[in-house]
């Protein structure tokens, strides 16, 4: 098997909410493969969005380490580790531009600072006809449905064809017509272009057409760290319920 | 869920032989967990109820008769069609609730936790194994030709179901698991608390 685009190996994290330490994550693996589509379940509040920041390196691990793209995230300098960020990752939040822009210029906008205005815009329209959008690219993003939200949230961050993108529990808010297309468009992106997506999920519906599925509960990330490998501990013979008991 | 049912509406959705509608129940309705020989037992009732007959495979009058039924070949028959179609409209049941892992919670004692700890966490990652199972079952619908999109949009609509199935439950074990080791960890602080005043 090829190395790992991502890969976190051991990661504890935690922090304090008054008095309380949260445990987010104990002990953690996962390693996210080239084309590959990995969802992380967990309810809100579960730690989700944590784990996408350090996955990015925008948070630090209290334990174990974090490589993206053959880099050791924890010992990058902040200019190396923007530069890493701005050239192999994409981030899809739920929440959109802050201010009132159109879908294009919202599409455009990660581009302007490294490329000129005609290419920015250029690579923004196609994004959005990547994913079957391309009609609302005059349209203010408070005008868009939520699927449609969703969708030139992903033309956003695919503009710039990452390596990895980051999927921040965006199907929430979707019926089952629209968290199915969506899932299907990410899925059929990674293959094409061979870009790894690392997704949290609330419902398991929303990553049915992921390759793989992890449940992140208490700190504890539970499923196969590898593609069709499992870890010791990760009992699947059914028969063994009974002697567990 | 009945077996029965699950292989009827499959024979009428496209028919095929015993051992293909066996793994097809299994991918589409894999959290009923049915077993081989429940399939073929299914088969063999409809068939007694004249719901499908046998449109090819090898005679096997001699053999037992899950054997036969796994090695021939089935089609709906208008009854069976009717029947179906007359029972996918009616009202459904409400389902039981029948949980052994429930009772040994109602009944844990403290000095049990550690270990039931670990038997939950073992049920989370079975559930969590079963789900991508079932998410590798879907890979390869994807591969079949001139997919209606009609067909796809009802196999979203059961997809969500079975993917429903697993979330509730992986996300009860999570919950319990969580709950179990905050007590753990209360009952830990209060044992190190009482060492601390005695000693």
């Amino acid at each position: 098997m090829s190395e790992p685009l991502l890969s976190l190996e051991a990661v504890s994290k935690s922090y304090l909410r008054g008095r309380h330490e949260v445990r987010v994550l104990h002990d953690a693996t996962l390693r996210l493969y080239e084309g590959e589509v990995l969802s992380v379940l967990g309810r809100r509040g579960a730690g989700k969005t944590t784990l996408l920041k350090l996955a990015a390196g925008l948070e630090a691990p209290d334990r174990g380490s974090i490589r993206l793209a053959g880099e050791d995230l924890t010992a990058l300098s902040d200019a190396a580790l923007s530069r890493l960020l701005g050239e192999q990752v994409g981030w899809v939040q739920s929440e959109g531009p802050r201010s009132r822009v159109h879908a294009l210029d919202y599409v455009a906008l990660p581009l302007l600072m490294s490329v000129s205005d005609r290419e920015a815009y250029g690579r923004a329209e196609a994004a959005l006809a990547r994913v079957g959008v391309a009609e609302c690219a005059r349209q203010g993003w408070e005008t868009l449905s939520d699927s449609e939200r969703g969708l030139v949230g992903i033309a956003h961050a695919i503009a710039r064809a990452p390596k990895l993108l980051l999927v921040d529990d965006v199907s929430t808010i979707l019926g089952i017509r629209d968290t199915d297309a969506l899932a299907r468009l990410l899925r059929t992106l990674a293959k094409e272009s061979r870009m790894s997506v690392l997704m949290t999920v609330s419902e398991s519906s929303a990553a049915l057409r992921s390759n793989r599925t992890m449940s992140l509960a208490g700190g504890r990330l539970s499923g196969p760290p590898d593609p069709g490998e499992r870890r010791d501990g990760d009992v699947i013979d059914l028969s063994s319920r009974e002697r567990l008991g | 869920m009945s077996a029965g049912k699950a292989v009827l509406g499959l024979v009428i959705q496209r028919p095929g032989y015993g051992y293909q509608l066996e793994q097809r129940v299994k991918e589409r309705f894999g959290s009923a967990q049915f077993v081989a020989s429940s399939v073929y037992k299914a088969l063999g009732r409809l068939e007694k109820d004249k719901l499908i007959r046998v449109v090819g495979g090898e005679n096997l009058e001699a053999t037992g008769d899950a054997e036969r039924s796994r090695r021939i070949k089935y089609e709906a028959t208008p009854g069976g069609v009717a029947y179906f179609r007359n029972w996918l409209r009616a009202s459904s049941s409400v389902p039981l609730v029948r949980e052994e892992l429930q009772l040994r919670i109602a009944f844990c004692e403290p000095q049990d936790l550690p270990r039931l700890i670990e038997v939950i966490h073992g049920e989370e990652l079975v559930c969590v194994a079963m789900l991508n199972e079932f998410q590798r079952s879907l890979d390869d619908d994807d591969t079949q030709p001139g997919a209606h999109e009609w067909s796809r949009l009802m196999d979203a609509a059961v997809n969500h179901a079975e993917a429903g199935f697993w979330d509730a439950r992986i996300r009860w074990l999570a919950d319990v698991r969580i709950l179990l080791e905050g007590l753990r960890e209360e009952a830990e602080r209060r044992s190190t608390r009482s060492l601390r005043a005695v000693g």
